[in-house]
C-alpha cells in the first residue's frame, strides 16, 4: 500500500517527467532505441572487417617514443587527467627526470638532451634520438609509466593510452572469432543490450539523485514533516519504501526501453539462439547499481543536511567519471567507476576479460548504496526523535552560508 | 494512570544556554486541557516532547502508562496537529488522509470507513476530492484535526490550532474540539485566552518554560475576584493612570475613556468587575513579575 503511494508520488513529479524526457532524448539521439540497421552478420571473405586496438609492441614502442621526444623537445605534454585536455609544462627538475627516461630508452646522454646552447636548443625539435634495440617491451612500459607520472597522469604514455599507438586491421579469422563469441556468449542480444547500457548509464548515474532529492525535500516543502514523524510507521519501512520506489520508478521505463531497443533486431536472427532475457539481465546488473548509488547519495545527503547539496556532490562525481570514461570507451573497467562504458557493438572478448572487474565494481556500488540507505534510516530516526546532533549543525552551517551569500548578493 | 499524562520534573534545553522547559510537573486527565502562554513560553516544545518529536533532557513523562522513551507505542496512541502544517498540495483531501492512514498502519477497509466518518465529522465530505492547495485556512485546520484522529488516539494534541482563523471558523473549530474530546485526553495549546475559556475545564499557564498555574478554570477566575476594576476617566488623566494601574482594556467616547484595570486594592471611584480568564491570566503574569507593559504609549 505504502509502496504504491510512494511510487505514485515519485512518478507524478516534474523531476520524473524530466528524467523520462532525458532518457528518450538520449536513447533516440544516440541511435540505441532502434538497432534494426545494425545486424551482426557472419563475415564474408575478402571484406573490410575494420581496425582494432591491439597490443603490438613493435608498433607501440617507436610511435610512443617518437611522440614523447617531440613533446619533450617542446616541453608541452598533452594529458587528459580527468578527461579534459591539459597542456602540461614541466619544471626544470621534472624535465631533467624526463630527459633521464629518454636517455635510458635511447642511450643519448642527459646532457645532450638538455643542452642549453641556443643553437642546439633551436634544433631540439629535430633532435635525432632513436629507441635502443636492446630495450624490452616491459622496460619500455616501465619508463612510459614514469613519464606518465611526471606529466601527472592521463598522458599519451599511460598504460591504457599506449594502445592508441597500435591500431591493426581485423583479420578474417579474427572477424569469425568475434562473430562466434557474439553468437555463443552474447547470443546476439547481449551485444545490443551492452551498447544500450553504455549510453543509458550516462543518464542513469545522475538523474536518480534529482528524483531522490525531490522525494526527500517534498515533505519539508509541503510542511508535512511533523505529520509524518508522529505516525506509527517505522523509519526503516518508510525510507526503504521511498528508496525502492525511486529505484523501481527509474528502472521500469529503462527496462521497457531496453526491450524496445533489443527487440528491434530479434527478427534479423530468426532460427538462431537468442537470449531474450539479456535486456533485463544487463539493465539490472549493469545499470541498476548506478541508479542505486545515485539515489542513495541523494537521500543520504538530503536527510543529513536538509538541502539539495547531494545534487552538487553526485554531479561532480558524475562529471569527472564521464570525462575519465572517455578514455575507457572500448570497455575497460575500474573498481570505482560510476557509469561503466562499452561503446561498441560486440567487443565480446574485452567484455569477458573485464567481467570480473565490472562485477566487482557493480557489487561495490550496490553495497555502498545499501550502506548509505541504512545511514539515511538512522539519520531519519534521529531527526524524528528530535535528537540534535551533527546534521543539525551542518544544516545550520549551510543555512548560514546560504544566508551570507544571499545577503552579499543583495 | 492508564488514562492520564504524567509529567515530572521535565527539563529541556536548546543548546547549552537556552532552557525551554524548566522542572515542569503536570498531570493531565481525560477531557479538554488548555495550555496557555505567550509566544515563546515553551508550549510547542512541551507538545513536541509529548509526541516524541523532541527529546527531553531530564525528568519523566508517561502517556497513558507508556513511558515517553517508547516512541513507537506512544505514536500509536497519540494524534498530533502541529502549529505550522500542511499536506502535499497536489493531493486531494481523501488522498492525503489515505496516505497518512497508511503511515498510521490502519488496514484498507477500516481506513476507508474511518476516513469517511472523520471527513463527515469535520464537515469536509463535500470537499474530499478537492486538492489540498485549494482549501481555505479553516478547512485545512479541520483537515488537520481529521488526520490527527485517524488512528483513533487516546490523546489528541493540538498546537495553536486557531491562529489566523476568522471568528466564525474559530468557533466552529472550538466546537469540533469539544466534540472529539469525549473519552480522550485533548491538550489545546494556545496563546488565545478565548479558546481556553470556551473549551477547557482545566488549564496550565506556562511562562518562560515554567508552570505558573495548574488547576481548574474556575479556580483561576477566583484568584482574580476583587482585583479587576473599571472606571470612566478624562482623557487628560490617562497618562497618569497608566503609570498607576495595569490597564488591560480601554475604549474612548468623545473626551472620556472607559478603562479596565488590575489592582490589589479598590481604586477611588472605580467599580469592581467580574473577572474573565484573560484578566486572571494577566494577573498571574503580573503577580509573578512577568507581565508585559500593557498600557501602551502616551495617549
Amino acid at each position: 500500500m505504502l509502496f504504491g503511494k510512494e511510487i505514485r508520488k515519485t512518478v507524478l513529479s516534474f523531476t520524473f517527467v524530466a528524467f523520462i524526457i532525458a532518457l528518450l532524448v538520449m536513447t533516440i539521439s544516440q541511435d540505441v532505441l532502434n538497432f534494426s540497421d545494425e545486424a551482426i552478420a557472419f563475415p564474408k571473405q575478402g571484406a573490410d572487417y575494420g581496425i582494432q586496438q591491439k597490443e603490438v609492441p613493435k608498433q607501440i614502442m617507436p610511435a610512443a617514443f617518437s611522440s614523447l621526444c617531440e613533446e619533450f623537445a617542446a616541453n608541452e605534454y598533452i594529458a587528459y587527467p580527468i578527461g579534459f585536455y591539459k597542456n602540461v609544462k614541466l619544471n626544470d627538475t621534472d624535465q631533467e627526470k624526463m630527459a633521464d627516461i629518454i636517455s635510458t630508452l635511447s642511450g643519448v646522454s642527459v646532457d645532450d638532451l638538455l643542452d642549453k646552447d641556443d643553437e642546439v636548443s633551436e634544433a631540439k625539435g629535430d633532435i635525432e634520438v632513436t629507441l635502443s634495440d636492446d630495450i624490452s617491451y616491459e622496460e619500455f612500459k616501465a619508463c612510459m609509466k614514469q613519464a606518465d607520472d611526471l606529466i601527472g597522469g592521463g598522458s599519451n604514455y599511460s598504460e591504457n593510452n599506449l594502445l592508441n599507438y597500435s591500431y591493426v586491421a581485423v583479420t578474417y579469422e579474427e572477424a569469425i572469432e568475434n562473430y562466434n563469441l557474439i553468437a555463443s556468449k552474447d547470443k546476439f542480444t547481449g551485444a545490443y543490450a551492452r551498447l544500450f547500457c553504455d549510453f543509458v548509464g550516462i543518464i542513469l548515474s545522475i538523474f536518480p539523485v534529482f528524483i531522490a532529492v525531490a522525494v526527500c525535500l517534498k515533505d519539508r516543502r509541503a510542511k508535512m514533516n511533523e505529520l509524518i514523524y508522529a505516525r506509527k510507521t517505522s523509519s526503516f519501512k518508510l525510507i526503504l519504501t521511498r528508496y525502492f520506489s525511486v529505484i523501481i520508478a527509474v528502472m521500469l521505463p529503462t527496462i521497457i526501453l531496453a526491450y524496445i531497443s533489443n527487440s528491434s533486431v530479434w527478427g534479423q536472427y530468426s532460427g538462431m539462439s537468442l537470449d531474450y532475457l539479456a535486456p533485463l539481465k544487463y539493465t539490472i546488473g549493469w545499470l541498476m547499481p548506478s541508479v542505486m548509488i545515485s539515489a542513495a547519495i541523494g537521500m543520504f545527503f538530503t536527510e543529513l543536511t536538509g538541502t539539495p547539496i547531494a545534487i552538487a556532490i553526485q554531479g561532480l562525481w558524475w562529471f569527472i567519471d564521464i570525462n575519465v570514461g572517455v578514455s575507457k570507451l572500448r570497455g575497460v573497467h575500474t573498481l570505482f567507476e560510476l557509469a561503466p562504458r562499452h561503446n561498441a557493438l560486440g567487443n565480446t572478448q574485452i567484455f569477458l576479460d573485464e567481467f570480473n572487474t565490472l562485477a566487482a565494481n557493480r557489487l561495490i556500488m550496490a553495497g555502498a548504496a545499501l550502506l548509505l540507505v541504512i545511514a539515511t534510516i538512522i539519520i531519519y530516526e534521529q531527526k524524528r526523535r528530535g535528537e540534535l546532533s551533527g546534521y543539525e549543525k551542518i544544516k545550520t552551517y549551510i543555512a548560514s552560508l546560504a544566508n551570507r551569500k544571499s545577503k552579499s548578493a543583495a | 494512570m492508564e488514562n492520564c499524562i504524567e509529567i515530572k520534573e521535565l527539563n529541556k534545553f536548546y543548546g547549552k544556554k537556552k532552557q525551554a522547559l524548566s522542572n515542569v510537573n503536570l498531570t493531565i486527565e481525560q477531557g479538554m486541557f488548555g495550555l496557555l502562554g505567550r509566544n515563546g513560553a515553551g508550549k510547542t516544545t512541551l507538545m513536541k516532547t509529548l509526541v516524541t518529536l523532541l527529546k527531553k533532557q531530564s525528568g519523566s513523562i508517561s502517556v497513558c502508562g507508556i513511558p515517553i522513551e517508547n516512541a513507537k507505542e506512544i505514536r500509536k496512541i497519540v494524534g498530533y496537529l502541529p502549529q505550522d502544517f500542511s499536506m502535499y498540495p497536489t493531493m486531494t483531501v481523501i488522498e492525503a488522509m489515505d496516505y497518512l492512514g497508511i503511515l498510521s498502519g490502519i488496514g484498507t477497509k477500516e481506513r476507508k470507513e474511518h476516513i469517511d466518518l472523520l471527513l463527515k465529522k469535520v464537515n469536509l465530505t463535500e470537499h474530499k476530492n478537492k486538492k489540498v492547495k485549494a482549501l481555505s485556512g479553516g478547512m485545512k485546520r479541520r483537515l488537520g484535526i481529521a488526520q490527527a484522529l485517524l488512528n483513533d488516539p487516546k490523546v489528541l494534541i493540538v498546537d495553536e490550532p486557531t491562529a489566523g482563523l476568522d471568528p466564525e471558523e474559530r468557533i466552529r473549530f472550538r466546537n469540533l474540539l469539544c466534540d472529539v474530546s469525549e473519552e480522550r485526553i485533548v491538550i489545546l495549546s494556545t496563546h488565545i485566552v478565548g479558546d481556553i475559556e470556551a473549551t477547557c475545564e482545566n488549564l496550565a499557564i506556562l511562562n518562560e518554560g515554567s508552570i505558573l498555574y495548574c488547576g481548574t478554570v474556575s479556580d483561576l477566575l477566583d484568584t482574580a475576584k476583587g482585583k479587576v476594576f473599571s472606571k470612566t476617566v478624562d482623557k487628560r488623566d490617562l497618562p497618569k493612570l497608566k503609570k498607576e494601574y495595569n490597564i488591560i482594556g480601554m475604549h474612548s467616547q468623545e473626551n472620556k475613556t472607559y478603562i479596565r484595570f488590575l489592582a490589589e486594592v479598590p481604586s477611588p471611584g472605580a467599580e469592581s468587575c467580574e473577572p474573565n480568564i484573560e484578566d486572571a491570566y494577566m494577573l498571574y503574569l503580573w503577580n509573578n513579575g512577568t507581565a508585559p507593559i500593557l498600557s501602551g504609549g502616551e495617549a
